[in-house]
């Protein structure tokens, strides 16, 4: 499933990736990041966090020609005045400005960090940037995925069901349960059509952050153990129940009670 | 509700207003919810005047799917409509309602006299009743949807629906103190909508029509309501009421009906959902199965969700309907969604 979600066989809108202090999620957001450079015009990544340097560094040292970075982490409120990225800026027309080429056609954004977006602003504002994103209004060009970074242990319950609410994916990191693998996942998929898949999973991540050894975690649940003596009871009675094949064409034409017949008799 | 062969002796001629029916309890004026079981239940249909409140189930599949069956029974019988949705484009919910499953009476008709001796065996005595979804009044209530084909849209535009996407939204809304900006809009978008149509109880028009709203998804994100907190997260925000309130002043003093789904579960406060009950006339809660645990329970194997009627409204009388039983569930096949009443399995060897 995390397999066919990360290459984008199956669609998915918006994507949260819901970690902990534990559970990191930001090379599972880099993994999406790269495998949405083979498949948009331009990726554009936020940078919000005051930890994204990483991210930034990671980038730069993938080289991938089609991912611009945005770093705001800087100066997050604007208290400086610094122009470029702040939390309250319109991303779309940052994105047009900082546009490659005026012809692209498809556009995809990755957030690292959705979390101080949510600590200093109010949740509704937050869903309705997500929102706002996905929709390809003020931008030429379609918008195909909006991917981003949340810590889920910084916020309350509330604050992370409304945003729950907004998307379509919701990926959330969770200890691992098998030595072989690095990271094990969460994932709540809601589908176009309705369907609602909900799967645990462990797998690894190479160093291109190519998602590989996917193993899904089965629950383990009581087996009910089969009645394997189930007693046939028609069988050693000493009397017989089956019918023969002359017996079987007589009971057919017997004329059952209160069934229609021309004389309008009752049997 | 079966019909009956019972036949009035004097024919009052009521100036009847199409797709309505006076309800077999009270009298009260009823208008199709568009699920035909669903009307059943909630004792003939949706009374004419009133808020229905469908709570949302997790997933918000299966009220969007209540919310066009409404908009398509309005298409059906030329209500006129006012679809308005916060998340998307109320466009989009239009092209997909499902189109309705039209038999030819004619046909009916000839088919029924030539099967009559040959037909029932046993039951023989009653076949020259009518049959089942043969009504006897002129316009059907309640009619049947096929899910796997969409509606002609040129039945949609000939009663010309109003529709208020997000972009209205955002647009309209000015600074209000008492109220959440978007609601005050949708609250005098929906004012206007009643006097232009002439569906206000103190207009005098010779052709009644009944106006249907259809509210998707209110409460959520999308219309800047952050789960019934204010902007400072201390103090609980009362617009929702509110506007509820309001809302249900404007249906009482017009010919209209409104449902309205709200993401009950988004709100955490206690005693806030019960207040947006309190607000409104009849409402009904979906609680999907999927993606819980319950999906894997041999009792509920053949539905897909419980469906729970919370409330039902009490409308000039004392008492209001009671259906027989109140353990409900609904399924959705590939053609059709019902509701039914739920029967559990006579023995459950798992458990």
């Amino acid at each position: 499933m995390i397999g066919d979600i990360v290459s984008g066989s199956e669609t998915s809108k918006i994507i949260l990736i819901e970690d902990s202090i534990d559970n990191s999620g930001r090379s599972l957001l880099l993994s999406y990041a790269v495998s949405l450079s083979q498949r948009v015009d331009e990726v554009h990544i936020l940078l919000f966090d005051v930890r994204s340097q990483d991210t930034y560094e990671a980038v730069k040292s993938l080289g991938i020609q089609n991912i611009r970075v945005h770093d705001g982490s800087k100066d997050l409120l604007q208290w400086n005045k610094t122009p470029g990225l702040g939390l309250h800026t319109d991303v779309k027309t940052l994105i047009l400005r900082g546009r490659v080429s005026p012809g692209t056609k498809s556009v995809a954004i990755v957030i690292d960090s959705l979390s101080p977006l949510l600590t200093h602003t109010s949740p509704p504002y937050t869903c309705k940037t997500l929102h706002g994103l996905i929709s390809s209004e003020d931008l030429e060009s379609q918008v195909l995925q909006v991917v981003s970074l949340l810590h889920g242990d910084l916020h309350d319950d509330h604050s992370l069901s409304l945003v729950h609410h907004t998307c379509t994916t919701i990926q959330k990191m969770v200890p691992v349960t098998t030595p072989l693998t690095m990271y094990c996942c969460n994932t709540l998929h809601k589908k176009v059509s309705g369907k609602v898949i909900r799967i645990t999973e462990n797998f690894n991540l190479l160093e291109d952050f190519r998602v590989m050894d996917v193993s899904e975690v089965k629950q383990v649940t009581k087996s009910i153990p089969q009645d394997s003596n189930e007693m046939d009871p028609t069988a050693n009675l000493p009397f017989n129940l089956s019918l023969s094949d002359k017996e079987k064409e007589a009971r057919s034409q017997v004329i059952l009670p209160y069934t229609y017949n021309k004389e309008r008799t009752l049997y | 509700m079966a019909t009956t062969s019972f036949q009035k002796k004097a024919r009052v001629k009521i100036n009847q207003i199409a797709g309505t029916k006076p309800s077999l309890f009270n009298n009260q004026l009823l208008v199709s919810s568009g699920v035909p079981s669903l009307d059943n239940i909630i004792g003939g249909g949706l009374a004419v005047g009133t808020v229905c409140l469908v709570e949302e189930d997790t997933y918000g599949n299966y009220s969007r799917l209540l919310l066009k069956y409404f908009s398509a029974e309005a298409a059906m019988t030329g209500h006129s409509l006012v679809l308005t949705s916060g998340d998307q484009d109320p466009s989009q919910i239009l092209k997909e309602l499902p189109a309705p499953i039209i038999d030819d009476p004619g046909e009916i008709n000839t088919a029924n006299s030539a099967e009559q001796p040959e037909n029932m065996k046993i039951a023989w005595r009653y076949q020259h009743l009518p049959g089942n979804q043969l009504g006897h009044s002129s316009s059907k209530f309640g009619h049947y949807y096929d899910l796997t084909k969409v509606m002609d849209p040129q039945l949609l535009t000939s009663i010309k629906p109003v529709l208020i996407g997000p972009e209205d939204l955002e647009r309209g809304c000015n600074q209000c103190q008492e109220l959440n900006p978007k609601y005050k809009y949708l609250l005098t978008r929906i004012q206007k909508e009643i006097e232009q149509g002439g569906h206000s109880t103190t207009q005098h028009t010779d052709k009644r029509n009944i106006l249907r709203i259809a509210v998707h998804s209110l409460g959520s994100p999308q219309w800047d309501e952050c789960g019934g907190l204010d902007l400072s997260h201390e103090d609980t925000d009362f617009s929702l009421p509110r506007f509820l309130l309001a809302l249900r002043v404007l249906m009482r003093s017009a010919f209209a009906v409104c449902l309205i789904t709200i993401p009950t579960h988004l709100f955490q406060i206690p005693g806030y959902v019960g207040r947006l009950r309190k607000m409104c006339d009849t409402v009904l809660l979906m609680e999907s199965f999927a993606g819980s645990d319950k999906e894997k329970n041999p009792a509920f194997k053949e539905y897909h969700g419980l469906f729970h009627i919370v409330q039902l409204p009490r409308l000039n009388s004392l008492l209001s309907h009671m259906p027989d039983t109140l353990d409900f569930a609904f399924k959705l096949r590939r053609k059709k969604f019902t509701i039914e009443k739920l029967h559990l399995p006579p023995e459950l060897s798992d458990t």
